[in-house]
């Protein structure tokens, strides 16, 4: 229930983006407008099928237990183990792209790149640390 | 951690499938615990304890020094 009016509110959060996108012209720039127009979609898209899954497994007995076996604690756990790794891989392979782009001038990177790619690994850091610092008080 | 799940199961003509099914995990899960490469959860523990009639001790076997 509570999965399914988050995704109704963010269905709606996708409906009045794509509306501002079209239809709000006087103060958001053109290209504001554009990614407007074409995230809410996305949104609307995602939520839409998520709820019509939610739909199906609460009407299907047959299909919920599939649902409970194939997302059981097991594969929960390899979920997340899969997930935790690909994670720290991905910001390491993030922050030796950012030093490389920023120390080999030869490559022609845009230095805003460098400062994106190092925003995103702090980013994941103070992510991660209030995530456990929050889950350790939770659980 | 040992267990006896595999010979519980087969002392009672089960498949992996049907058990799964009871306890509401994939097939896979049973292959894994019965093997001794997954260990389950305290919750699950439980099921498949009350799932025998027995109890948790009878089925998975501690043994000291185990992480």
């Amino acid at each position: 229930m509570k999965r399914k009016r988050l995704l109704i509110a963010l269905l709606v959060i996708g409906v009045v983006l794509w509306w501002f996108g079209f239809y709000v012209t006087s103060f958001i720039p053109d290209d504001v407008r554009r990614f407007l127009i074409y995230a809410g979609p996305v949104i609307i898209g995602i939520c839409a099928g998520r709820l019509h899954r939610l739909r199906r497994l609460a009407r299907d007995p047959a299909l919920r237990r599939k649902d409970a076996a194939q997302n059981d604690e097991r594969n929960m756990a390899i979920q997340n183990q899969a997930g935790m790794i690909a994670g720290g891989v991905i910001v390491i392979l993030l922050s030796f792209s950012a030093m490389a782009f920023s120390l080999i001038t030869s490559l022609g990177v845009p230095e805003w790149i460098s400062y994106f790619l190092f925003g995103i690994c702090v980013c994941y850091l103070l992510l991660y640390e209030i995530l456990y610092q929050w889950l350790q008080r939770k659980m | 951690m040992k267990n006896r799940l595999e010979a519980l199961r087969k002392a009672r003509g089960i498949k992996q499938e049907e058990l799964a099914e009871a306890l509401e995990v994939s097939r896979q899960t049973i292959g894994s615990l019965e093997n001794g490469r997954y260990n389950p959860s305290i919750l699950l523990a439980f099921k498949i304890a009350r799932y025998f009639g027995t109890t948790i001790e009878d089925i998975f076997i501690y043994e000291e020094g185990e992480t």
